[in-house]
């Protein structure tokens, strides 16, 4: 396809500015994104961690009621007589301390009173209640065993939410056992409490509020407790965890979908006192609020590099056409000022006008030659009297005839000299614009193959 | 009375020139720039001194930049 010389130039300052402003474009996503994967990565490490410590003040809460409650003189009192009105205290502790069970039991493990008014006279099975009996302070999670949470009316607060899937296997916890001591710092039994984190929000909650994620806990394979949300506004609870997360044994980051939302996600698993790991915490920051911030800037850089190619474009047209005009208005010039001159660009004939000069000027000059040459041979042929005022007028003819051809001569070697300038004009004329159509070509190809692909 | 010598910036200016004063009926013939005239172009308009005043204004009317007179 032939383009005019207009169409060649802003054609190519199109190019060059899409091309630039393309550049520029990948050049800031890809700088965006790399510090957005860095804040990214630092906003979920340091959320984790936030919840991590929710995680452990709250378990540090309850060891710190469950000791408080065992040097209660109330509740001394009421293990070391097996009072009835201990239940009555336990639950006003419980209460205000925001436990899910308080549990005393009797140097021999059996229960005196519970919080949640269960059944007393049983032994009590669980491992941190003899570890308590035997004078030791526990505080960690735990799994609850269907065994614990009957007796202390736990069931109801972990039963499934989810319909199809109840049948109470066993809860997660967050407990506490200390021994109670008498005055004389024998030990008369032990105070075992804590709070189920199944359907229990205020970690995850505070957590989410105040690091800016979401926060839940994973136990079984399902999230017991959480603050996400379902599509319809409803709390995403009792759900089983997405496959990457829901057997985590060592700390995962990366990508996890829950409730149809995609998180950038940190899950740290959950140890119990023997440091296995019993269940995780889950911290994710929706991921559309690291990529809609940089679809936000792509967009943007390409609407402003829009309105930057317009600009620039009002402003590089007029000039480029005022320049391309200029230069089509000398090429005309020139081409018939060439033309007038009989030269012509492609070929070896220059300036006819100075060839027919000089072939008039060299026949001219060979012909006073001719006549120089002539006048000396009739000289020679004469008598002598005629023969000597003849010679003068002759060699004055003669002398007359040489400077008129040297002067033609001089004449011969300016049209030659102009000749040969022009010659060397035009073949530059020609070699210039050769080479810019060959780089003209070359922006093309490069323009096709940046729009086609091909090359 | 000798001809005078009007010189350009470049050669291609001193053939538009030529042109311009020819379509204006005023006879130049191009020669070699003669040594003493200083200007960045080889080649020069030799015109009778007469046609002067009309050749300048020819070339003016061509948008002919001019770049000097020798004489």
């Amino acid at each position: 396809m032939k383009l005019g010389l207009r169409t060649k130039l802003v054609g190519t300052l199109v190019g060059a500015i899409v091309i630039s402003s393309a550049i520029s474009a990948i050049a800031a996503r890809n700088t965006m994104a790399t510090d957005l994967n860095r804040l990214a990565t630092q906003q979920v490490a340091s959320g984790s961690t936030g919840f991590a410590g929710y995680w452990d003040a709250k378990r540090d809460s309850v060891k710190l009621l469950v000791t408080q409650s065992a040097i209660n003189e109330a509740v001394r009192h009421g293990t070391a007589a097996h009072a009835k009105g201990l239940e009555a205290t336990l639950t006003g502790i419980a209460r205000q301390g925001g436990l899910s069970f308080l549990t005393v039991v009797d140097v021999h493990g059996k229960v005196v009173a519970r919080a949640n008014g269960g059944p007393s006279g049983a032994k009590l099975v669980s491992p941190f209640v003899a570890r308590a009996l035997s004078g030791e302070t526990v505080n960690t999670a735990a799994t609850l065993p269907h065994d614990e949470l009957v007796p202390e009316q736990l069931e109801p607060q972990i039963e499934s939410t989810t319909a199809g899937r109840e049948g109470l296997t066993d809860g997660l916890g967050i407990v506490s056992a200390t021994p109670i001591s008498d005055a004389n710092e024998r030990t008369i039994g032990a105070v075992y409490g804590g709070i189920v984190m199944d359907h229990y929000y205020d970690v995850v909650d505070q957590a989410a509020h105040a690091l800016g994620g979401k926060a839940a806990v994973i136990f079984r394979g399902e999230l017991i407790s959480s603050s996400i949300s379902r599509p319809d506004g409803t709390r995403l609870i009792d759900d089983g965890a997405s496959a990457k997360v829901n057997d985590v044994k060592q700390t995962f980051y990366g990508v996890d979908s829950e409730g149809g939302v995609e998180y950038l996600t940190r899950v740290e698993p959950i140890l119990d006192d023997r440091n296995q790991v019993i269940a995780a915490r889950w911290f994710g920051v929706p991921l559309e609020t690291f990529t809609g911030i940089q679809q936000h800037t792509l967009v943007s850089l390409m609407l402003w590099g829009l309105v930057g190619i317009l600009i620039g474009l009002a402003i590089a047209v007029p000039v480029v056409q005022r320049i391309a005009r200029s230069l089509a208005a000398r090429s005309r010039q020139v081409r018939a000022s060439a033309q007038e001159l009989s030269v012509v660009i492609v070929g070896s004939e220059v300036s006819g006008d100075h060839v027919a000069q000089t072939r008039a000027a060299v026949e001219r000059q060979g012909e006073l030659l001719m006549q120089a040459a002539s006048e000396t041979d009739a000289e020679s042929g004469d008598d002598a009297a005629t023969s000597s005022r003849q010679a003068v007028a002759t060699h004055a003819g003669i002398a007359e005839k040489i400077l008129a051809a040297s002067v033609l001569n001089a004449e011969i070697l300016g049209d030659v000299i102009v000749i040969d300038t022009l010659a060397s004009e035009m073949a530059s004329r020609t070699q210039q614009a050769v080479a810019r159509v060959g780089e003209l070509n070359e922006v093309a190809a490069g323009l096709d193959e940046l729009v086609s692909g091909s090359k | 009375m000798a001809d005078v010598i009007l010189f350009f910036s470049s050669n291609a200016d001193t053939m538009i020139a030529t042109k311009a004063l020819k379509d204006g009926g005023i006879a130049a013939k191009m020669i070699p720039k003669p040594a003493h005239v200083s200007a960045t172009a080889n080649l020069a308009l030799s015109i009778d001194p007469t046609f002067e005043a009309h050749a300048i204004a020819a070339l003016g009317k061509a948008n002919v930049a001019l770049g000097g007179v020798a004489k």
